[in-house]
């Protein structure tokens, strides 16, 4: 599989550059906008096969998903593959309902459609969305963060640190 | 560093089947260090030509500390470990044993555990099955064995989890459909095997198959090292040459010449053992290393040079 960036931190993301073909028992997707090229593209193929689940326009929230298919999600046999078609939001807080129903990591695709990704700050705990910018003033405490590649996949962000050692607070950004 | 070594007195031994034994071994003050379900011991066996070390599963219930117990299956073509452990050792022997490490834990996050024993495979699910009871865990039981021979506990397992339990004794041609099993499988399951290499290449087929990911499937292989042929191994380093029998591994031939290599499972599948090797025509027999690995390294717990042939360790 292609990969975006070969030097990486371990800890960050790899995301499918192209849809993968795969022998499996059962494909689901999971597409949070049926109007991408990308979700176009994946709708495409995996209807062509014969047993795959399509799910569009999901409705989410941060780890909160449609019940029906954290559902689906744990009643699929072993042998089966998920791709997760969204931005970095959608699909890390889909990956969280697919973790905890037993999915594996080589069992899932990841196809980011874009750039909006969530930021940890580790001074405050303050988890908000962030597009490809690498400073940013954490919306709780007001701290100016320097985000790193370093990814948690349990929190489904990138972390976010005090970007001027000489200005730890919030509150007295110039 | 190698763990330091622990003195137990062997406090009970049980015939279970014509070939299979457990023994129970004790402290000899106190209690004996914690351990978690899976785990194994390493025994060092005094036979009468040289100290045999073999790891052993450890089947009792992880909450008791108070002494460990573990079965052996007397091999036919034993190297003298199992034979050892079944003619030369009666209670109130002394033996000494390594602190339990653990090569075979069930997977923190499955959501259902599928455990497959052949014969004297059974024993580290014995451990596990103590914690799962205690811990609420979802899990079945399929055990294959040949009745009256290695159906060790069979009884004792009909009675605690009967529910849990399939059984398959082959003497009565009943078999166990691996495929149906792996087929009907909910993500989150997690399979692992203990039994005969047929059994683990057999669920390894299913699986495949079935397109299991790799990541759900464990195992252990509790056989040993394979004989083999003689062959030579020079250590560039020590400049020491050894001759390695045919019925000795190449670690008890390093260990013989008071050569320490840190060891785990002694059966090819830890990687602690694994040993860069100069020049020679390697025989590999372990689970661990990779293709690209192998070219360098090898695994001298099970791992041998080629029929009459000489290889160069950087030791």
């Amino acid at each position: 599989m292609e990969t975006e960036c070969q030097n990486r931190l371990p800890s960050q993301p790899i995301y499918a550059q192209s849809i993968p073909q795969l022998d499996v028992r059962v494909l689901i997707s999971i597409i949070q906008d049926a109007d991408h090229p990308k979700a176009i593209e994946l709708v495409s193929m995996v209807n062509a096969l014969p047993s795959s689940r399509v799910f569009t326009n999901v409705k989410w929230e941060a780890g909160v998903i449609d019940p029906s298919l954290k559902d689906a999600l744990q009643k699929t046999p072993v042998g089966s593959h998920l791709v997760l078609c969204g931005d970095e939001r959608f699909i890390w807080s889909c990956w969280s309902v697919a973790n905890q129903a037993g999915w594996l990591n080589d069992e899932m695709t990841l196809l980011k459609t874009e750039h909006v990704r969530n930021l940890y700050c580790v001074h405050c705990g303050q988890i908000q969305p962030i597009t490809t910018q690498a400073e940013v003033i954490c919306q709780a405490c007001q701290v100016k963060l320097f985000v790193r590649d370093h990814f948690s996949q349990r929190l489904g962000a990138y972390m976010g640190v005090c970007l001027d050692a000489n200005q730890p607070y919030g509150g007295d950004v110039k | 560093m190698m763990s330091s070594m622990i003195e137990v007195e062997v406090t009970k031994v049980k015939q279970l089947t014509d070939v299979i034994r457990e023994f129970t071994l004790s402290p000899m003050e106190g209690a004996l260090p914690g351990f978690s379900s899976g785990s194994h011991i390493q025994l060092h066996l005094p036979t009468s030509h040289r100290v045999l070390k073999k790891a052993y599963s450890l089947l009792s219930d992880p909450a008791d500390t108070s002494s460990y117990r573990i079965a052996v299956r007397l091999q036919e073509h034993s190297k003298g470990g199992s034979r050892f452990m079944h003619e030369g050792l009666s209670e109130g022997d002394h033996l000494h044993i390594t602190p339990p490490s653990n090569l075979f834990a069930p997977n923190s996050s499955a959501r259902h555990h599928l455990l497959i024993a052949g014969g004297i495979g059974i024993t580290p699910f014995l451990s596990y099955l103590a914690e799962f009871q205690r811990q609420s865990k979802s899990y079945e039981l399929h055990y294959a064995y040949r009745g009256g021979v290695t159906d060790a506990y069979v009884t004792d397992l009909r009675q605690a989890f009967s529910a849990k339990l399939h059984t398959y004794d082959s003497n009565l041609q009943q078999r166990l459909d691996l495929d149906q099993l792996l087929s009907n499988q909910s993500v989150g399951t997690h399979v692992y095997v203990c039994g005969p290499e047929r059994l683990r290449h057999s669920v390894q087929e299913a699986a495949t198959k079935n397109a299991w990911s790799p990541s759900r499937i464990h195992w252990e292989a509790f056989s040993g090292a394979e004989p083999g042929q003689a062959f030579q191994v020079e250590l560039a380093r020590l400049n020491k040459t050894l001759e390695v029998s045919a019925d000795e591994s190449l670690l008890e031939a390093l260990e013989a010449s008071g050569v320490e290599i840190p060891n785990l499972c002694r059966g090819g599948v830890c990687g602690q053992c694994a040993t860069t090797y100069l020049e020679g025509d390697v025989d590999h027999r372990d689970a661990f290393l990779s293709q690209a690995d192998q070219s360098q390294q090898l695994m001298p717990c099970v791992s041998r040079g080629m029929c009459g042939s000489r290889i160069v360790l950087d030791l």
